[in-house]
């Protein structure tokens, strides 16, 4: 999914990690000099104690880095430092084994025990599978060979994302024409991944776009573009690309030509998005739409505008399958007031529940009472009002430990479907008080 | 994510490049003839440590020297944007992996910045390129202008909603370092809308060292906002909390206050998470005084001081994993680290260890269990199963259910259930693989809760695949449930 590579931009983020952890060093690396200088002074001391007796250098060969690595788990150290040792032995035993390699840290736990929900880019959250990056840059098509061999069982796909996002930074090409090789489930994230890194370059970037359509097919070409092709730069000329893409017949270049309109008006304000979309011929303005929104995140300032352009166009599916993520991080840093305000204009529908919720979790947790109040000003049996309702018991019980807060908004549902739904999510606050 | 893809480049950067070790043959013993070309471990994992080279801080003071440098000599361009342009151009020839921040861009942006932040972070919002140039130098930079100028010449740019993350984290920060870090804040205060401050305002609970920590209550107390205090106590580590509990024993907090941190949910969380704290003053303030509640309570303690002992101290997980270490001993570590509560709920104890190393190993972590009946041990067992392995290799999963009877109709319920969490979260995570891991599952109950389950999980997103995989079933309860559009 693009939102789960750009929530903050990619690049954005990497700075904020620096930031972060200019701001928490305080351990000097290791810094330990001596261990070549030690060596080789043992190494003097017994050429002097052997008279005639030459020293050989040698590389270390697999199995001594598998007795190594069987060492690591006497020694009595936290998980830190064990993962530190970890990650420097898979990386060097990587360079001579490959096959070896993957198969101990596949072995080991596949969870972040020391820090649940943090994940290194890339890793799919088996910390010792960053070991890899390098090892899986240089002999890429050994390692897609191993990684597709199936060996590796449920567990492949840790790896195949852990191969995506280091080629994706040496060599993006060769992951775009592997596309159809891999699961279809994870296109989306290998496109986005080699995108990212072009995003400075355009002339990596035509390249890149070039190479996609040259390996694709068909309607599957179009919709890896259209992935692909959010990452153009915006800036340029709306109208006159607007007019490159609508004299083109259906294929790859009008998709191409749609997309890098769409791109340019990726931080238009909302009166241009909305001038330019209303240019558009009435049967085109669904797909206009679409390509509006895909080049944005949950950081783009018209995030909003170009939903409610989807959802003028009446595109619900695009606006559950796409949306839904980005809209929850933005709304989770917006005003709450003004989301609230905009909630009450939301439609009823599948589609737009959960966009309810995130919409006015936040007002109605900051001010209980407020919330009660607008909660009660609303009309009885208004869907904006039942499903406030349900929000507010969560709010009352996950925010507030306030079970009778719950209690009243749970009575005062009248669909007996949501109540269910909403009492059920009360059973599961419950279950988890009772064990935490 | 991305943001510790930042921190790991950042850590990546300040090491130097691995240089291949060229091991020397140890010595061989007088009088043997060529023998020894094995490698000890010991020295294959000297080797791997890196050789001397700059550490974090030493990186950082010369990066600062450097800017220093420059600063001191630059002339200021008239165009400053042009001149960042530039600059940028240069800079970005290295890509992201060998990139290092750049001094001139970083005075350039100096420039800009103490004369007229917003318009600086406009300019940075024209491409990526310059957004990552602003991203990559704004700490540097902000903590600089902060020092020279005071925090009033940052204020500006929490209004450019672009920058506004790093001006506010950057100003929590200089705000700490000031000489009189309340009055600066509440002074800050004074000048902004409620937003913007709030910006800045989450930041000093997380960054204000422990030296601050009487400005910081000044600011909690000023500010109504008991969590930030506790917050930051509990940020601080053990010495955080003794202060706290300190602050909360004598006067000098308001009994107003003092009662909002103490009832607050917050300080609750945080007394049962204080493994240094007697456990009878824990269990008081947590109103374990009442016998039903305490056995409730106990478990949630064991919970959390077990979590953290297995995370800070020695990695027992690990080591039972890998062999080194078996049940019994793992326990008997933990008896030794938590005495209190393993006299006063050693079931508990014993409960939860178990769910933490029936993630490493299940058939050895049942030792734990030998001595429990049968009936009992099921559902331990079982309670694991549903409860532990989320990101879990799902074989250690199996491996586990089938030591359960699935005769057991009892636990049929929980063991569906089991099935239905982890189907959610595994596919999330390894989606066609798993998908193939299921399927590929040997004839029993617990494939056909594995197909249903997964059918489940991926219903909405492609109804043709749970189809499919509905097709497969042949237990007659689930196809049932199934029928019934359960």
């Amino acid at each position: 999914m693009k939102t789960s590579t750009r929530i903050i931009t990619h690049a954005a983020a990497v700075a904020v990690g620096i930031a972060l952890a200019a701001a928490i060093a305080t351990k000097p690396a290791e810094a330990s000099g001596s261990a070549e200088a030690s060596l080789t002074e043992r190494a003097t001391a017994s050429r002097e104690s052997q008279p005639g007796r030459t020293v050989a250098a040698r590389k270390p060969k697999a199995e001594d880095y598998r007795r190594a690595w069987q060492a690591v788990a006497a020694k009595e150290h936290n998980i830190l430092d064990r993962r530190s040792l970890q990650l420097s032995l898979l990386a060097r035993w990587a360079e001579v084994d490959l096959q070896g390699a993957l198969e101990a840290a596949m072995a080991e736990a596949w969870d972040n025990d020391y820090n649940p929900g943090f994940a290194v880019y890339g890793t799919a959250g088996h910390v010792l599978i960053d070991a890899f990056g390098k090892a899986f840059q240089e002999r890429p098509l050994e390692a897609w060979a191993l990684i597709s061999s199936g060996r590796f069982g449920a567990g492949s796909a840790i790896l195949r994302e852990q191969w995506i996002t280091s080629l994706a930074k040496r060599d993006g090409g060769l992951v775009l024409s592997m596309l159809g090789e891999m699961p279809p489930g994870k296109r989306e994230f290998a496109i986005n991944a080699v995108m990212n890194e072009a995003e400075t370059n355009p002339a990596k970037m035509k390249e890149l776009l070039a190479k996609l359509v040259a390996n694709g097919s068909g309607a599957q070409t179009e919709d890896w573009l259209k992935i692909a092709a959010a990452h153009l730069p915006d800036g340029g000329d709306p109208a006159a690309l607007r007019e490159e893409w609508a004299a083109l017949p259906e294929g790859a270049p009008r998709t191409l030509a749609l997309m890098t309109w769409a791109a340019s008006l990726k931080r238009a304000d909302a009166a241009t998005l909305r001038s330019e979309w209303e240019r558009i011929p009435e049967e085109q303005r669904g797909e206009a739409a679409k390509a509006i929104y895909l080049p944005m995140n949950a950081g783009s300032p018209e995030l909003m505008t170009a939903m409610s352009l989807v959802m003028q166009a009446g595109e619900w599916d695009f606006l559950k399958d796409k949306a839904t993520d980005d809209f929850r991080f933005y709304a989770m840093r917006a005003d709450p007031v003004k989301m609230a305000e905009w909630a009450l204009d939301l439609p009823e529908r599948p589609e737009t529940v959960e966009f309810f919720h995130r919409a006015v979790d936040r007002y109605i947790g900051d001010d209980m009472p407020r919330a009660k109040d607008w909660l009660e000003a609303m009309e009885p049996g208004d869907w904006h009002r039942e499903r406030g309702l349900a929000e507010y018991s969560q709010q009352a019980l996950r925010r507030h430990d306030d079970p009778e807060g719950s209690r009243w908004a749970l009575d005062q549902i009248t669909d007996p479907a949501l109540k269910k739904m909403a009492e059920g999510w009360r059973g599961d606050w419950e279950k988890e008080k009772g064990t935490r | 994510m991305a943001l510790a893809a930042g921190w790991w480049a950042w850590s990546q950067w300040q090491r130097p490049a691995n240089t291949h070790p060229v091991l020397s043959q140890p010595a061989s013993k007088a009088g043997s003839p060529g023998k020894g070309t094995e490698l000890s471990v010991e020295e294959i994992l000297e080797s791997l440590k890196a050789p001397a080279g700059k550490t974090l801080l030493q990186a950082q003071e010369e990066r600062e020297r450097e800017f220093e440098r420059v600063l001191a000599t630059m002339e200021v361009p008239a165009d400053l944007a042009g001149a960042l342009n530039k600059e940028i151009a240069e800079w970005l020839k290295d890509d992201q992996d060998h990139r290092k921040p750049s001094p001139v861009i970083a005075a350039l942006l100096y420039h800009w910045t103490t004369r007229d932040v917003a318009a600086m972070l406009k300019w940075a919002e024209t491409d990526a390129a310059t957004r990552d140039a602003m991203i990559w130098h704004c700490s540097q930079v902000y903590a600089k202008a902060i020092k020279d100028k005071g925090p009033g010449v940052l204020a500006a740019g929490l209004a450019v909603p672009s920058g506004a993350f790093f001006v506010a984290h950057e100003l929590a920060v200089g705000l700490g370092l000031g000489e009189d870090p309340a009055a600066q804040a509440l002074a800050l205060k004074a000048t902004l809308p409620e937003d913007q401050w709030l910006q800045v305002r989450r930041w000093f609970q997380e960054r204000w060292g422990f030296q601050q920590k009487d400005m910081l209550a000044k600011v909690a107390i000023a500010e109504q906002q008991p969590e930030m205090l506790l917050n930051f106590a509990k940020k601080q580590g053990a010495e955080g909390m003794k202060w706290l509990r300190g602050l909360l024993a004598d006067d000098s907090l308001d009994s107003g206050f003092r009662e909002q941190v103490s009832n607050s949910a917050a300080w609750k969380d945080y007394v049962k998470n204080d493994a240094t704290m007697p456990l009878a003053e824990r269990m008081k303030l947590l109103g374990g005084d009442d016998e039903a509640k305490a056995g409730a309570l106990y478990e949630q303690l064991v919970t959390k001081d077990l979590s953290a002992i297995l995370k800070n101290g020695r990695d027992w997980r690990n080591a039972f994993r890998n062999g080194a270490a078996n049940a019994d001993e793992v326990l008997a570590a933990m008896e030794k680290e938590m005495p209190e509560l393993a006299k006063q709920a050693p079931v508990a104890l014993r409960d939860r260890l178990f769910m933490e190393l029936v993630e490493e190993d299940p058939a050895r972590a049942m030792e734990l269990l030998d001595k429990v009946p049968e009936a009992e041990k099921a559902q331990i067992a079982m309670k694991a199963a549903v409860q532990a392995f989320g990101n879990i290799d799902p074989n250690l999963f199996l491996a586990t259910l089938e030591k359960i009877p699935a005769d057991t109709p009892e636990l049929w319920d929980q063991r569906l259930e089991a099935w239905a969490g982890k189907s959610q979260s595994n596919h999330m995570r390894l989606e066609e693989d798993y998908v193939t891991w299921v399927r590929g599952l040997p004839p029993g109950l617990d494939r056909e809760m594995a197909l249903y389950s997964l059918a489940k999980a991926v219903q909405a997103k492609d109804g043709t695949l749970a189809a499919e995989l509905r097709g497969e079933l042949t237990d007659a309860k689930l196809k049932q449930r199934m029928e019934e559009g359960r």
